[in-house]
């Protein structure tokens, strides 16, 4: 059983389309879910499923033309949430250096410096890249990068940190150990996170609830909990019959969406 | 087994031996370039009054005489200093106007899509070809070289902060957008930076083409300059002093280029290291 948690991002009957006359895509539809505070979401769905289109509109990067988005009970556009954004491709300033990355967002709030010195270098320390801080990006390996862009969303401690697809251009070793390095900070901070992946089995050793998504246009087709206690032992976290369960259930739901969307895909 | 470590083998001597014989034989490139400079310019003074007429093609040593005869009566360096004002004066008003202009129409779409047939029009004209137009204007004094070298100018900058601010990462806007990045913030501390290599590129083509216009003004109607030293040797056949004059100029480019590579290097040092050099066309 899950604790009951504050509702913080609310969406009833979200749509959004693109485009006007015949060429019209719908690329949502109907989104209802509430995200409680501390929860943290992981959404997977085929490819071209509108999870970009999602992700967008609870970034206030877009907005809904049709139903609502609330972030603590008032409407997106007017809520004193703070957002955190990580990128699916590293978005690290090239002109910066690691820490003067992970320093932008309190710089820009004002933060002075020596405050947002220590909090940037505690927070690089954590995810080992201590010694790192004066590099360029260019001179920082995938895996490394993709760290500090996640550091960077966390530094000003954001009410919801969302996540599109962050570990996709690792290899699996490197992103096996950023999984665990995201749960053990998202536990720490208590940091309600909407997880973007293609990847299934990410989505539910990640989540507490997990979301499939169906083929454009993208609605929800299933929102099942994960129910499996945390801290979770990511190593040996695929032999419990709960997460093979949910694995081979999911997939099912999964599996008829992407073969819905893999013809439209190809033609 | 065998197979492998022969290969192996085989890879480490083919690596080593080339790099062991440089470090051997080969002077170092500067060298190098130095003894062909020697050699270009014995020919040169060898062939000049045998093979050739030194009317049309006078001995390095003459063109260094020239030189040193110019350099000691001192309109050598006036004239030297006429053209650098005029070349650096005329890039720094072109230059700032073009960033500005390039930033504004960057940011706003809709004066770049108003404004841009008159500047495809304006861009397309052959600048040398105003040149006349504003000695009349302008007179034949500094004024018109300064302008000259503004239009030269101005383009090459304009585009290239155009593109620049145009072609910033989208990515970076959003991120930047998402964690609360003000407007102003954005463009100060995303927008700007990005830009950068292009603007810094396009300050690097167009200093020679600043040279150019005021070299060509000068061509034209003046009283003082490179370029009316260079024109009056011309006029009475001293091929050594128009050669002399051609020479200062070509110092004059290559230091800018060097101070230049050296400022971009300074501006742009998160940049990969690019072998890219400034195309020099004067």
């Amino acid at each position: 059983m899950s604790i009951p948690r504050e509702p913080l991002i609310e969406l009833v009957g979200v749509s959004r389309s693109f485009g006007r006359g015949a060429g019209r895509v719908v690329a949502v539809r109907d989104l209802d879910l509430t995200v409680g505070e501390g929860e943290i979401i992981t959404v997977v769905g085929p490819s071209g499923c509108g999870k970009s289109t999602l992700l967008n509109m609870l970034a206030r990067l877009d907005e809904p033309d049709a139903g609502e988005l609330r972030f603590r009970g008032r409407p997106a556009a007017e809520a004193d949430v703070e957002i955190g954004y990580v990128t699916q491709s590293d978005s690290l300033f090239p002109w910066r250096t690691l820490l003067a990355n992970v320093e932008y967002p309190l710089e820009i709030r004002g933060v002075p410096k020596a405050e947002r010195r220590e909090r940037a270098m505690a927070l690089l320390a954590r995810v080992g890249l201590a010694g790192f801080e004066n590099h360029l990006p260019r001179q920082l390996s995938g895996g490394m990068r993709q760290r500090g862009n996640i550091v960077r969303a966390l530094v000003y401690e954001p009410d919801i940190v969302l996540m599109d697809e962050p570990f996709g251009a690792l290899d699996a070793q490197t992103r096996l150990l950023q999984q665990r390095q995201l749960q053990d900070i998202c536990a720490e901070e208590r940091t309600t996170v909407v997880f973007i992946t293609h990847d299934l089995q990410e989505a539910i050793l990640l989540g507490d609830r997990v979301v499939v998504m169906t083929a454009r246009p993208g609605s929800i087709k299933l929102v099942r909990e994960v129910g499996i206690d945390r801290p979770r032992d990511l190593d040996h976290i695929h032999e419990q019959p709960r997460f093979q369960h949910l694995v081979t259930e999911l997939w099912d739901a999964l599996r008829d969406e992407v073969l819905r969307a893999a013809p439209a895909v190809a033609s | 087994m065998t197979r492998a470590t022969t290969t192996a083998r085989r890879t480490v001597t083919l690596q080593q031996r080339p790099a062991a014989r440089v470090r051997r034989r080969r002077l170092p490139v500067w060298a190098q370039s130095l003894a062909l400079l020697v050699v270009l310019l014995a020919v040169w003074e060898a062939f000049s009054g045998r093979l050739v007429d030194p009317f049309y093609l006078p001995a390095p040593s003459a063109i260094a005489d020239a030189l040193a005869e110019s350099a000691v009566a001192g309109t050598l360096w006036a004239n030297l200093w006429t053209t650098v004002q005029e070349t650096a004066i005329g890039f720094l008003i072109g230059a700032l106007a073009a960033l500005v202009a390039g930033i504004v129409f960057g940011r706003s779409p809709r004066v770049a899509a108003v404004l841009d047939p008159f500047l495809v029009a304006l861009n397309a004209t052959p600048r040398v070809a105003l040149a006349p137009l504003f000695v009349v204007w302008f007179g034949i004094g500094f004024l018109s070289k300064v302008i000259l070298v503004i239009t030269m100018v101005f383009f090459i900058v304009f585009y290239n902060t155009f593109q620049g601010v145009r072609s910033v990462d989208a990515t970076y806007l959003r991120v930047a957008t998402v964690m609360g990045a003000s407007q102003r913030q954005i463009f100060r501390t995303v927008i700007l930076p990005a830009a950068t290599p292009l603007i810094v590129l396009g300050l690097k083509l167009s200093i020679p083409f600043a040279l150019i216009g005021a070299v060509i003004g000068e061509f034209i109607a003046s009283s003082a300059g490179l370029g009316y030293q260079i024109k009056l040797a011309s006029n009475t056949y001293d091929t050594a002093g128009t050669m002399a004059g051609i020479f200062v100029l070509m110092v004059v480019a290559v230091l800018i280029d060097l101070v230049l590579n050296r400022i971009a290097r300074r501006v742009l040092f998160w940049q990969p290291e690019s072998t890219e050099r400034t195309t020099n066309t004067l």
